[in-house]
């Protein structure tokens, strides 16, 4: 967990794409909504994981969110449910679910599509929140932060220094 | 010391227009601070071309260095290194698929069935096909954990073709499964490495003793003493007998107390009594003597009325407690007589309703091979549970994982077939020694209604010319007429009986078997029933005691009767074999022939049995005999004791008679006295009357003279007078 953490401090204040970042969030999110053990969250974790993101705010958003998640779970259900269960898009889904391989995404269920389409309705806002998360960042709080006696003073606390040591340790091979 | 220089990254050594400036570095470089350096360290040269500035400062190196990596790093969408890896990956399952695929899955398959078996398993070319769904082998075998130079299994080759158009919509089609030379308990070329095995003790049964062995008695084997003694729990007399036993001591103790009691009373007033016959009612002579004697006696009287009542009272509740023990007696002898009827039930054979003992026999032969079945299928659902309760221990574990909801699957439909279906399975083996079986299975599914036909399955086994054929429906469609029959056709068997049926004297039997029946599902019960019907011809006994009634009886029946008819029903549920019914004309025949002998026998016992049972009664009844003779002398004492105060009150009566006669003769004598008295006053009396009446009719005479003498004189007087006094105006 240090680790993604140092990752996600190395990445935030390195010469990454913020996009990269942005982007590598709002697929951890998307991720976190689906529930695992079907078809669907793995072909996404691989197209996740295949475009150029941060990994480490992939996994840690997705390590995150997963804990939240599970409390919007009921409204996914219902979500989920209303979308499966519309009329207009009934012939949609059989034949969808006649497709080969299509079966194993479990798209039926009612949590994985509201966890699906959710995280397709989330993907740009969320995108965009952390884009522009990165950026005020790395305009106005890094230099700040660099310069900041507290910060300098933080450092020395144990686990701080753990984080920061792995940071420099990182940005090494940054 | 002087440093070494370190060398400027490539990217910044080349000279850009504004515009690629822009594109390849600046736009590159996301942090404002690393932008705003680049554009200051760059400058414009010849012809408008940006290129760096030649003193650059050696601290901006480093990060110049970092730099560029970064800006490198940052082109493109899709990162290499990823991408190297998806290839590694799929490079990786190619070479598997056409090089280490087919020796992984031996080694996967060796080992899961290693773990699943305890013993060492090998598969012999095992290939698998992931596009054409095809799994197959060359051989198998597996050794037997308890028995490491034998097989517990081996097959020959095995086919398995699964469909993979529908695998991709999720559902498993097996469109045929081949196993072929399948053997059980072979040998095995080499010893089996051991493994780690759980050593399972090989539970031995419990032995019950089955009803036919209690009537697997030979004649010399029938000892109707210790069949008495093996019975003497369920014998209602001898236990009637021991209650009656108490009873008659309790009697005899209370009434010889009470008769006790009853004597000595008796005795003081015979002491009474004799004390009265001093009394001599002729040496009485007067009333007052009589009216004493008379008191003396009846004094005692009451006494010995009272006692005699009271004797009466008690020999009355005597002979009715005589009367109840003399009636458990006869209940004894009733109870004796349904103890030997039950005795005799035991040894009597001839009796269709009794145990029969060809039914016996086929029983027990029947129910030792079917066990033996059903213990072959237990083990397979042994290793089966072993299997699910892995399988089960994995999902839960899966369970304890996810946190999140399950949601709700919505179905769309999708072609009428099950999830699960596997065509047709094909298995074959056996040996010449054991017997060549074929099994062939058809349609076997998980969603039965999906399917227009039920499963079906037919199965052969050949044995020379010995041959079994089933063939039968498992229909488990809603609303199946019937879910489970199968029809059972093995001609030409081999019937033996090894163990022989002691009953019958017959040490062993073969015979030839034609076997047919039906086998169907009983849903109440939750079991299959199976109806045989076995016909044996060509039968031949073996005895070694062949001088006995039976034994001759026996061979004679064989040797006339061309075949035998057995029938049984075998119910099996869930909780074993319910139920074994087996019926045979054999019995009937049996009956017929040994019925007589059986039944003479049968009636021999009986006598005998009443003989010793009256016998081992008369000991019991030892003290009824000691109660009959105690109550006699009870009953006599109390008679003699009656007698005797009759006898009292007989004297006491005679007594009072003679008192009453003397006191008669006295009052008789003392009236006659009186008589004479009173006739001799009377005679006085009337002869004084007669004087006093001649006295006083003389002094009447006397006085009527005198007073007719005075009147005379009165008148005369009175005429005097009046004739001297005259009345003035007169």
């Amino acid at each position: 967990m240090i680790t993604f953490i140092a990752k996600l401090f190395v990445a935030m204040n390195s010469n990454s794409r913020p996009s990269e970042l942005a982007s590598g969030i709002a697929f951890g999110f998307w991720l976190a909504l689906i529930p695992g053990g079907n078809l669907l969250w793995t072909a996404l974790f691989i197209i996740a994981f295949l475009l150029k993101h941060n990994l480490a705010a992939l996994l840690f958003s997705t390590g995150l969110f997963k804990l939240l998640i599970p409390l919007v779970d009921p409204l996914l259900d219902s979500f989920g449910g209303w979308i499966l269960q519309m009329s207009a898009l009934q012939d949609f889904f059989t034949n969808l679910y006649n497709i080969p391989l299509l079966p194993y995404s479990n798209f039926n269920n009612t949590i994985v599509m509201g966890g699906f389409i959710t995280g397709i309705l989330c993907w740009i806002p969320v995108y965009f929140i952390f884009l522009s998360l990165v950026k005020i960042y790395r305009k106005k709080v890094a230099p700040r932060f660099a310069e900041n006696k507290i910060v300098t003073a933080l450092k020395k606390v144990p686990i701080i220094s753990k984080i920061s040591k792995a940071a420099r340790k990182l940005s090494k091979f940054a | 010391m002087n440093k070494k220089k370190q060398k400027l990254p490539t990217i910044f050594k080349k000279k850009y227009s504004e515009k690629k400036l822009k594109k390849k570095i600046l736009k590159r470089i996301h942090i404002p601070k690393d932008r705003e350096m680049i554009k200051e360290l760059f400058i414009p040269g010849e012809k408008g071309k940006f290129e760096i500035v030649q003193e650059i400062p050696e601290e901006l190196r480093p990060r110049l260095k970092a730099l560029a990596k970064s800006i490198k790093k940052n082109k493109g969408v899709v990162t290499t290194w990823k991408a190297a890896i998806i290839l590694i990956i799929v490079g990786s399952a190619l070479v598997f698929n056409l090089f280490f695929k087919d020796r992984v899955i031996k080694q996967v398959l060796e080992q899961g069935l290693e773990s699943v078996f305890q013993a060492e398993s090998s598969v012999k070319k095992p290939q698998l096909s992931l596009l054409k769904g095809v799994f197959s082998y060359e051989s198998l075998q597996i050794a037997d954990s308890g028995d490491l130079s034998r097989n517990l299994i081996e097959t020959g080759s095995a086919s398995f073709k699964i469909s993979i158009a529908e695998l991709t919509r999720k559902r498993i089609h097996i469109e045929e499964s081949s196993l072929s030379g399948v053997q059980w308990d072979t040998e095995r070329e080499t010893v089996a490495k051991a493994k780690e095995s759980k050593s399972e003790e090989g539970t031995e049964g419990d032995k019950k003793e089955s009803p036919l062995d209690v009537l697997a008695l030979s004649s010399d084997e029938m000892d109707y003493k210790s069949l008495l003694e093996e019975q003497k729990e369920n014998l209602k007399s001898f236990k009637l007998i021991d209650s009656g036993n108490e009873k008659i001591d309790a009697f005899i103790e209370k009434w010889s107390g009470i008769f006790d009691e009853k004597e000595k009373e008796i005795r003081n007033i015979t002491k009474e009594v004799e004390s009265l016959k001093t009394i001599n009612p002729r040496s009485i002579v007067s009333l007052d003597q009589v009216l004493s004697a008379k008191d003396q006696i009846e004094s005692v009287y009451p006494k010995v009325e009272e006692t005699r009542n009271s004797l009466m009272t008690l020999r009355s509740d005597f002979l009715e407690e005589k009367d109840q023990l003399t009636g458990l007696y006869d209940e004894v002898q009733d109870v004796m007589e349904d103890d030997i009827y039950y005795l005799k039930g035991l040894t009597d054979f001839s009796s269709g309703d009794m145990k029969s003992l060809a039914s016996g026999a086929a029983e027990k032969y029947i129910r030792k091979r079917w066990n033996d079945y059903y213990e072959k299928g237990l083990k397979a659902l042994e290793v089966y549970e072993k299997f699910k309760t892995t399988k089960s221990e994995n999902t839960t574990g899966d369970k304890q994982k996810e946190l999140r909801r399950e949601g709700r699957s919505i179905p769309f439909y999708s072609p009428e077939l099950p999830d699960v279906l596997v065509k047709k399975i094909l298995l074959s083996g056996g040996t010449d020694d054991t017997g060549v079986m074929k099994i062939e299975v058809n349609s076997l599914t998980d969603d039965p209604d999906k399917l227009d036909e039920p499963s079906s399955f037919q199965a052969e086994w050949l044995n020379g010319s010995t041959s079994i054929t089933l063939d039968g429906i498992a229909d488990g469609r809603t609303n199946a007429q019937q879910p489970f029959f199968m029809e059972i056709l093995s001609p030409s068997n081999i019937f033996e009986i090894n163990d022989g049926i002691s009953t019958l004297q017959i040490d062993a039997l073969k015979s030839q078997a034609d076997i047919s029946g039906i086998s169907y599902s009983v849903p109440e019960k939750e079991g299959i029933m199976t109806e045989l019907k076995i016909q044996l011809k060509d039968i031949e006994i073996v005895q070694k005691d062949s001088d006995n009634f039976i034994a001759e009886a026996v061979l004679d029946i064989m040797s006339t009767i061309e075949t035998v008819d057995v029938e049984a029903e075998i119910l099996v549920t869930r909780s074993g074999i319910e139920k074994i019914r087996v019926k045979t004309d054999l019995d009937n025949i049996l009956s017929d022939k040994i019925g007589d002998y059986i039944k003479g026998m049968a009636d021999r016992y009986e006598e005998e049995i009443r003989e010793y049972l009256t016998a081992y009664i008369s000991d019991y009844l030892e003290g009824n005999e000691l109660l009959m003779s105690a109550m006699n002398a009870i009953g006599a004492d109390s008679l003699d004791q009656l007698s005797s105060v009759d006898g009292i009150k007989k004297l006491l009566d005679s007594k009072i008679d003679e008192i009453e006669s003397e006191k008669q003769a006295i009052i008789d004598k003392a009236e006659k006295l009186m008589a004479e008295a009173e006739a001799r006053i009377k005679t006085e009396a009337d002869a004084a009357e007669k004087k006093a009446r001649e006295e006083a009719a003389r002094l009447k005479a006397e006085a009527d003279a005198a007073e007719r003498k005075a009147r005379e004189k009165a008148d005369k007087a009175l005429q005097d007078a009046a004739d001297k006094v005259k009345l003035p105006g007169f």
